[in-house]
């Protein structure tokens, strides 16, 4: 196994931020819309359980599944504005930097896996 | 691509609140304006945005904001009493532009300051995919 799991782990990190990416900047966008309701993607806790996949020892056993096709967008109904749009552009834009950091984050992690796989065949 | 459909996302934004602004600056312009080409005082104008929604419905994702119309204020003209002005009726009375200059600057602060965040949006954008490309390397 050259790869361990880490690189599948750490590019489907990368999509579910890209993804989450979208949903904010979609955000900030209709920051001004009347009516319109932010959009976010939950955290994948099913990204942990991808290395850990359950086992299944019996035909009914449910295998688990990938952040794909279990987190949807969700939306918050609530909202303090009198044009009933929940967007609040301060939370939105520091959600936009953390999610920055955290894809930047991720691709160095990726990037370190990378290198490691070089050393070990470059025997350097 | 998603990145790409992220940055058209922002730029729908941009020119959105460009139009705003563009619109705010010609009711300043005119808040003075007695004689418009259809006849009586401007018509304070404003734009309507909506949510441009993605047009695969099941994919939750939109694509921005769109200015679906730009409609007239319809509230009542300013009436103010000055017999000298040419246009006014015969109790001396002149019909002022709906513009009110307050409301109008912060309308312009909101819109600038929402242009600024979208930038914002854009450039986090295209660090993100600065990341994405330096992998590997």
């Amino acid at each position: 196994m050259m790869f361990s799991g880490t690189v599948d782990i750490l590019s489907a990190s990368l999509d579910w931020a890209a993804e989450r990416q979208e949903l904010l900047i979609h955000n900030i966008a209709n920051a001004d819309t009347p009516g319109y309701k932010r959009k976010d993607l939950a955290f994948p806790r099913v990204l942990a359980e991808k290395k850990l996949a359950l086992a299944t020892t019996h035909p009914r056993h449910l295998p688990g599944s990938s952040w794909r096709s279990s987190a949807a967008p969700w939306h918050k109904r609530n909202s303090a504005r009198v044009d009933e749009s929940n967007v609040d552009l301060d939370i939105e834009m520091a959600r936009l930097a953390e999610n920055t950091m955290y894809y930047q984050g991720v691709a160095d992690r990726l990037n370190g896996k990378f290198k490691n796989l070089r050393t070990a065949i470059g025997g350097r | 691509m998603r990145f790409f459909q992220a940055m058209s996302t922002s730029a729908t934004a941009l020119s959105a609140q460009r139009l705003r602004l563009d619109l705010i600056s010609s009711n300043i312009a005119n808040a003075g304006t007695t004689r418009t080409p259809e006849g009586g005082p401007y018509r304070r104008k404003v734009p309507v945005f909506a949510e441009n929604l993605a047009k695969a419905q099941k994919d939750l994702s939109g694509s921005g904001v769109k200015v679906i119309a730009v409609q007239e204020d319809p509230t009542p003209f300013r009436r103010v009493y000055e017999p000298g002005h040419p246009d006014a009726d015969q109790d001396g009375y002149v019909l002022y532009p709906n513009v009110n200059i307050v409301n109008e600057m912060v309308n312009l602060m909101e819109a600038g300051r929402a242009y600024d965040a979208n930038v914002t949006a854009f450039n986090t954008q295209k660090e993100m995919y600065r990341a994405a490309l330096s992998i590997g390397k």
